[in-house]
């Protein structure tokens, strides 16, 4: 038993005793068992025992005496039972003699405990001794669990505080860098996390990339990972391989760990002028890269979860094409369950990913939320699940589309264009003749191109080279070579005048070249302009 | 990815006067949005307004499909003796007025003034005139 099960209140005449006697033939020899250990009160009738009851220090214990034989002697203890003052005192019966069954009938209807008569005096004062110790004990542990309960409050205080502290140390958005978008989300359970992501320049060009996800939750993988995250940083300032920044945080934590705790990371470090990225994968989920054709694992690990083993950490690379983008995320988002014992699963997560291709970071991080959410709408709270997308934007000189016909009529092609456009470096004037000549052809293409049977598809790609743009447009519709249709009108009066045929007189305008080719059953057209920039040290042409 | 709708790419706000209406169109007027400038200026000429003067000053880029709205809206509103100017349009669009002839059909006028001058003088179709100083923004 520990301390405080231990009665607390030793002076048991303290306890207060009521005997509801109503034949008043036991009043003289429960006294004479009870009044030197307790307080002791009578009552002779019902009414003054509920008195009792209901006053400002109540009964601890009540003893009742059973008078009447069969059911009718149990009418006074079922009418204490059922008055809510009262539902918590236990009542000992005192039962006749001539009716062997009352007592263990007493027992079966919610008494502490009998004692038959004739009373014995020495076995009634053990018995409510009995009843004393385990009121005394209820009334500790009820003091005990209200002090926890205070106690609780105030740790959930200063849990939510500290929740509050790490989400306000989260880092914000690297800043606008024409080469890599980058967005990253956080959904927590109501307790601090041991999750963590991070994101600093370790010079103009090359970005670092921290997610991680310590081995507990609560107050301890807090300060862990707050510790990780500020050796991570430390360590990066004069290293600059991933391996050995991660060997070196290890080290470090081996040496302070008395906790043994661990945390699961992935260090990457993308330099936004090649595409290269480098990373250590120390026993965290594999990052996923999510191209235009395809989404990857990158499965390769490079040594345990930091803080469980001095062995050395290795690295890996893989160059990232333009437009690809690096998923990095804790088992929160896979191990989420639907209810019905089934995982999100990585499965899911990729399929979810590769419908997002091409797409912002921060609308690809939104829409895995709002799928993650969906799928696991039946079952519990959700666990605490970070995400960080990392685009690589390139070098803003090509930009590949392909559209269905849907696609054509929607503007979809807006976004990805607009996009492009802003990272191109391109002159403003030349923006609007890309969007006009595409704008032209998608809408000639969707007007005259659909043939019977066949699902219309288009392929653009714009291409920055030097000083040429290319825009290459292909189509698998109706044979049409937009150079031998007919002139359009340009000369006729207002009312005379005829629209058709301005669009691809326009693109003809606004290009330099233009040239057509059906082949594999598709109409191909190739539009090259030459590009005048006004730069420094670019040379300056007359148009 | 959703893409933008017409509604993103343009925008406008129409302002009634006694003998005009002044229509501000604000975006890209291409093969999406123009079917939104359409409804907005067949909007005015259904309620029996017949000189309308368009702010062209923020308007970034039209289209072909754009064109083609233009060229129906002028040519009934000369058929009705009404009028149709453009005015402040920027540098890219008035070269594709230029490119497709489209400045030999439409009024386009550097500023709200002149388009007032414009519509309150005896307009008639640039073209049926032989006069080719009235053309403006060569």
């Amino acid at each position: 038993m520990s301390d405080w099960l231990k009665p607390q209140d030793t002076d048991e005449k303290n306890f207060l005793i009521l005997v509801v006697d109503e034949s008043r033939l036991i009043k003289h020899v429960v006294s004479e068992a009870l009044t030197s250990h307790y307080q002791v009160m009578t009552a002779t009738t019902f009414n003054v025992g509920m008195q009792a009851i209901h006053s400002a220090t109540p009964p601890d214990l009540i003893l009742l005496d059973i008078v009447m034989p069969g059911a009718e002697g149990f009418e006074t203890f079922r009418r204490f039972r059922i008055d809510a003052a009262a539902t918590h005192i236990p009542i000992i019966l005192l039962t006749a003699e001539s009716d062997p069954e009352a007592g263990p009938k007493g027992l079966t209807i919610g008494a502490a405990d009998f004692v038959a008569k004739p009373i014995v005096p020495d076995v009634l004062r053990a018995r409510v001794a009995i009843h004393v110790q385990l009121r005394q004990q209820h009334i500790a542990l009820k003091a005990a669990y209200d002090t926890i309960q205070r106690q609780k409050e105030h740790v959930e205080q200063a849990l939510i505080l500290g929740r509050d502290l790490q989400i306000s140390l989260l880092p914000g958005m690297p800043d606008k860098d024409n080469r890599i978008a980058a967005a990253a989300s956080m959904t927590r359970s109501l307790e601090v996390s041991g999750d963590f992501y991070d994101f600093f320049y370790l010079d103009p060009n090359r970005l670092c990339v921290c997610i991680a996800d310590v081995s507990d939750k609560g107050v301890p993988a807090a300060l862990f990972m707050g510790m990780c995250k500020a050796l991570i940083r430390a360590k990066s300032e004069h290293l600059l391989s991933t391996a050995d920044i991660v060997t070196a945080v290890n080290e470090q934590i081996l040496k302070q760990n008395k906790s043994c705790m661990f945390v699961t990371l992935i260090l990457a470090i993308l330099d936004a002028r090649t595409g290269q990225l480098t990373w250590t994968n120390a026993g965290h989920c594999p990052p996923l890269l999510v191209g235009s054709h395809e989404t990857r694992t990158l499965k390769a690990r490079h040594g345990l979860p930091v803080g469980t083993s001095d062995a050395p950490f290795s690295e890996g690379t893989v160059l990232l094409t333009e437009d690809e983008t690096l998923f990095l995320y804790t088992d929160g988002a896979t191990a989420i369950n639907n209810g019905k014992g089934e995982r999100f699963g990585e499965t899911r997560l990729i399929e979810e990913l590769s419908h997002r291709e091409g797409s912002e970071p921060q609308s690809v991080l939104t829409a895995v939320t709002e799928a993650i959410a969906a799928f696991s709408k039946d079952s519990g709270p959700v666990d605490d699940m970070t995400m960080v997308a990392l685009r690589f934007m390139g070098h803003g000189k090509r930009l590949e589309i392909a559209l269905g016909e849907s696609a054509m009529a929607a503007g979809i092609l807006d976004e990805r264009l607009k996009m492009f456009l802003v990272h191109s470096q391109l002159p403003d004037a030349y923006h609007a003749s890309i969007k006009i000549v595409l704008d032209e052809l998608l809408t000639n293409t969707h007007k005259f191109g659909k043939m019977d049977g066949v699902a219309l598809k288009a392929r653009i790609s714009v291409e920055i080279e030097a000083q040429n743009l290319t825009i290459r447009f292909s189509d698998n519709g109706a044979p049409f070579n937009p150079l031998e249709a007919s002139a359009a009108d340009i000369s006729s009066p207002l009312a005379a005048r005829s629209i058709g045929g301005l669009g691809i007189h326009l693109c003809r305008n606004l290009m330099d070249q233009i040239s057509y080719e059906r082949r594999d059953g598709k109409n191909e057209l190739t539009l090259t302009k030459q590009i005048f920039t006004l730069r420094q040290g670019a040379p300056i042409v007359a148009a | 990815m959703t893409g933008n709708t017409s509604q993103d790419k343009v925008s406008f706000s129409t302002e009634v006067l006694e003998d005009h209406v002044n229509v501000t169109a604000i975006g890209e007027i291409d093969s999406t949005s123009s079917i939104k400038f359409e409804h907005e200026l067949r909007k005015l000429i259904t309620k029996g307004h017949t000189k309308i003067a368009v702010n062209a000053e923020h308007i970034s880029l039209i289209t072909s499909a754009g064109l083609r709205v233009l060229l129906m809206m002028a040519k009934e509103l000369y058929r009705v003796s009404g009028g149709f100017v453009l005015y402040g349009c920027q540098p890219g669009v008035v070269e594709v007025f230029r490119i497709t002839g489209f400045d030999s059909i439409l009024h386009l006028v550097d500023s709200y003034e002149d388009a007032l001058t414009e519509l309150g003088g005896t307009l008639t179709p640039l073209s049926d005139t032989k006069d080719d100083s009235q053309r403006v923004f060569h």
